[in-house]
């Protein structure tokens, strides 16, 4: 009888060992999955790109000259992530572009350029921002 | 035959410290191998150097009259369209030197270390990736009221990185 009791006690030993074992298991993969995936994304090295882009391009602007850039890749990952911010923003103040596609962070750099007498057009429709300095 | 000797868990079989320490190396590889990716930094110096240098030139080319230039009330900043904040800040340096038969006339503007890291790599002839990057032009120009020529020198440097909030 002892023997068959202990044989009961280790075999409900091992199922919940073996639950347990599977839903750390679970747990951990789930974690890893959802971390490389967020980083997969490649927003972040995005917005980096379009941010400096964005900048070395006012920097080379002549006045009377216009610069039109194609954004749609950074409104496409910006719909992604449900974020409905602004996908660039200019701090006209320290002539820095803030390039955003999620809540979570942002990428910024400066431009040399005086930014208020930039004209800033950002086009929803056809996907494009522009820059104009005045003459 | 109460003693029956008991086999080792199978909790304790799967769960051991060595499995969980293995998940944790993975973990941390995976973390610090997406870290290093997402921290790689665009080198833009050199543009950026080389375009404040074409700006300057362009705008000082455009209607070049030494008096102008020299008189006590002139700023580079709005005659160039340039942010002061910015190009006289930490990040950049400009030097434009303007020279002809003994007359001589300076400004400058920006962080001064990089005018030496600059003559360093001039002088060495080598781009060392810790310093700003330099852009060295010189062109003549002639004064539009004068008609007199000038040489214009124009050392410019860049050292700006990205930020993420």
């Amino acid at each position: 009888m002892i023997r068959l009791k202990n044989k009961k006690a280790d075999a409900l030993d091992l199922m919940a060992g073996t639950a347990i074992f599977l839903i750390l298991n679970l747990a951990f993969f789930i974690m890893l999955m959802f971390f490389v995936s967020k980083a997969g994304t490649g927003a972040d090295i995005t917005e980096q790109i379009y941010s400096q882009k964005i900048a070395v391009l006012a920097d080379s602007l002549r006045p009377g000259a216009e610069i039109t850039l194609d954004i749609s890749e950074l409104m496409e990952m910006a719909k992604d992530n449900n974020y409905n911010g602004d996908i660039i923003s200019i701090d006209k103040a320290n002539s820095t572009i803030i390039v955003a596609v999620g809540k979570t962070g942002s990428h910024s750099y400066r431009s040399f350029l005086d930014f208020n007498r930039v004209s800033i057009t950002l086009d929803k429709n056809n996907k494009t921002f522009s820059m104009m300095e005045q003459s | 035959m109460i003693a029956i000797k008991k086999n080792k868990k199978a909790g304790e079989r799967y769960l051991s410290i060595w499995m969980i320490l293995i998940w944790f190396i993975i973990l941390v590889a995976i973390v610090i191998g997406v870290l290093l990716f997402n921290s790689i930094k665009i080198d833009t110096r050199a543009i950026e150097s080389n375009s404040l240098s074409e700006r300057l030139i362009s705008c000082i080319q455009g209607n070049f009259s030494y008096e102008q230039i020299t008189s006590a009330n002139f700023s580079i900043y709005k005659f160039c369209n340039l942010n002061r904040d910015v190009a006289d800040g930490a990040m950049y340096f400009f030097n434009i030197t303007l020279s002809s038969s003994g007359k001589m006339f300076s400004i400058s503007g920006g962080n001064p270390d990089y005018s030496v890291q600059c003559g360093y790599q001039s002088l060495s002839g080598k781009t060392e990736p810790n310093f700003a990057q330099c852009t060295n032009k010189q062109i003549a120009l002639t004064d539009k009221k004068t008609a007199q020529i000038y040489n214009l020198q124009i050392v410019t440097a860049s050292n700006q990185k990205g930020e993420f909030k």
